[in-house]
């Protein structure tokens, strides 16, 4: 059923008010009606009219001011409002269009003309309800999507997330387990990637990158897995055969890592290849000098030579803190890059709260070295 | 309208008399009072020459006042054909205010409210509704709506002023005046004078109505 239109009638004289009140209400209108604008304003909650009909001269307030106060409130702006006023009474009109009155009746107005300009109005009134009502429903329907795709998104994202942690943790078990065969299992990998971190941070590098550079870092000796174990896990010197085999796990590692398209592995590829390089040419496995070395491999030497100068092993105790930096600072210019060994320096307290953090507690007997032990 | 032949009062019905004068002096004094132009519904010309008699003997201000006779065509319809001449002769949108000669009570505000309200639609009719029941005089009757009429009087076989005024209502073409009683609180506007009996009851009670 249609919901009848809706008519507010505003005229201080009673008689004329019930007159068209009873001829719209005959025509199927909802009709209530008010001595004066003040009035009207006080039904129009409750009513919600469609169409206004007001005079224009009344007490109280007069229709000009009604109709100004209807179409300055964007709840109200839509109603349409008839003014009636006297013939040819232009200065009315004309207050009443800049007050914003959709339409105007004459006084005395033949009842045809005032059936056909409030079915007009109410239709254009229908038709901006019917407007808003799409916009709203269209608002609220794109909100819901929003909110769908949001969830789909962030369902998406932590999928994302979950393989991408999957997957860096697969570098990281993966690293410690070609660490495993050598020396020990304590936080080696952990601090490696921490202070290339932190050289990489004070070196400007992005977030993206330093994140890179913390997983690659990782994998920078993966190629001990292809060193023989009696080359590797030697407690003596190597002789130089065994030494230039030791110093293939460079190009091992490379190999091992080669032709990823995984950013993380195409960085650890280089790491692992050209972490033994050294700033004045003198490294292996391909002698590269000074900036032709790749940065992240720079990086990583550092880290890792520092690493392995402090952290003791079975056959030699580490070495004090002072004698491992004079062996960087040493080093400036000619193991390494002198400007990451200056950056080094500047974070070294950084650096010794990173190796705090990840101290190895206690050493656990190697396997190889206990079936060592066992057997001999 | 002074047409009718007022048989149960013994005939003449505008020339009986009350306190002393006859009922169309007392019909036409509130018109007389808003100064309106006073046209007099007669039968025949034999009826109008009897009312001019009248009027000329008595002290009202005949300058406004002219007569229309029942066309032919259409005579012995009572009130309508009255209505019908009168909206024949004037311009379309002329309001008619309408009251019957033994009407001696009609009060003049509730004419002049009938007529603003009749002035603010033009083209309407509009009557006084009393007990759910609508009375056609006093009334407004605008010349807007002889068509209306004309259609009534040929298509209608029992024609009657209060059958029009259904006809009109059910054509949307009427309002009703509902605030009748704050101006004439007992209704005597409506009161009507058919017999003597009614003539002598309501000369009884003259004095207290203070006219």
């Amino acid at each position: 059923m249609n919901t009848p239109i809706k008519v507010l009638v505003v005229d201080d004289d009673q008689n004329i008010r019930d007159s068209i009140l009873e001829l719209l209400t005959l025509e199927g209108y909802q009709v209530d009606s008010a001595a004066n604008g003040k009035e009207a304003l006080e039904k129009l909650s409750s009513l919600k009219p469609d169409v206004v009909l007001t005079d224009y001269l009344m007490p109280e307030m007069d229709g000009i001011t009604l109709c100004k106060i209807l179409k300055n409130n964007p709840e109200t702006m839509d109603i349409g409002v008839i003014l009636i006023t006297g013939v040819n009474d232009l200065d009315t009109r004309v207050k009443g269009l800049l007050a914003g009155a959709d339409d105007f009746l004459n006084k005395p107005f033949m009842v045809p003309e005032l059936k056909a300009r409030i079915k007009s109005l109410s239709k254009t009134k229908l038709y901006h309800d019917f407007l808003k009502d799409y916009q709203r429903k269209l608002e609220e329907e794109v909100e819901k999507k929003t909110a769908d795709l949001l969830k789909a998104n962030l369902s998406l994202q932590m999928a994302l997330n979950e393989v991408k942690e999957l997957s860096l943790e697969i570098i990281y078990r993966l690293a410690k387990a070609a660490e495993y065969r050598d020396e020990h299992t304590g936080y080696h990998i952990q601090r490696i990637s921490h202070y290339s971190t932190l050289i990489g941070i004070h070196y400007g590098l992005k977030e993206e990158a330093l994140e890179v550079l913390k997983y690659a870092s990782a994998l920078h000796d993966i190629g001990k897995l292809g060193i023989p174990d009696k080359i590797l896990l030697k407690p003596g010197a190597l002789t130089i055969e065994e030494w230039n085999i030791m110093k293939l796990h460079t190009v091992i590692g490379a190999e091992i890592l080669k032709g990823s398209r995984i950013k993380y592995l195409k960085a650890a590829e280089k790491i692992a290849l050209y972490h033994h390089e050294k700033w004045d040419g003198s490294g292996y496995p391909e002698g590269l000098k000074g900036p032709k070395i790749p940065l992240f491999a720079r990086i990583t030497a550092i880290a890792d030579v520092f690493d392995a100068l402090t952290t003791s092993r079975p056959y030699r105790k580490g070495l004090s803190l002072e004698e491992a930096f004079e062996i960087i600072a040493r080093g400036r210019g000619t193991h390494f890059d002198p400007d990451l060994v200056d950056i080094f320096f500047k974070i070294q307290e950084e650096i010794l709260s990173i190796r705090k953090l990840f101290k190895d507690e206690h050493e656990i007997p190697h396997l190889f070295k206990v079936s060592q032990v066992s057997s001999s | 309208m002074a047409g009718g032949l007022g048989r149960r009062i013994g005939g003449y019905k505008p020339l009986q008399l009350l306190q002393g004068r006859p009922l169309l002096y007392w019909a036409l004094k509130p018109y007389l009072a808003l100064n309106l132009d006073i046209l007099i519904s007669v039968k025949d010309q034999f009826q109008k020459s009897s009312l001019i008699n009248s009027l000329q003997n008595s002290n009202l201000n005949t300058s406004k006042i002219n007569f229309i006779e029942d066309p032919l065509e259409i005579s012995g319809q009572g009130p309508l054909c009255g209505i019908f001449q009168a909206m024949k002769m004037l311009p379309s949108g002329t309001l008619l205010v309408v009251s019957a000669v033994d009407q001696p009570l009609v009060n003049p505000q509730l004419l002049s409210e009938l007529l603003s309200v009749g002035a603010f639609f033009v083209s309407l009719a509009v009557v006084c509704e009393r007990d759910h029941t609508l009375e056609p005089f006093p009334g407004i009757y605008s010349s807007a709506l002889m068509s209306e009429l004309e259609d009534y009087l040929t298509n209608f076989s029992k024609r009657s002023l209060r059958g029009f005024l259904s006809y009109l209502s059910a054509n949307k073409l009427l309002v009703t005046f509902r605030r009748w009683s704050k101006i004439d609180p007992k209704g005597q506007s409506f009161y009507n004078i058919n017999t003597p009996e009614d003539l002598t009851n309501l000369e009884r009670c003259f004095p207290q109505k203070n006219l």
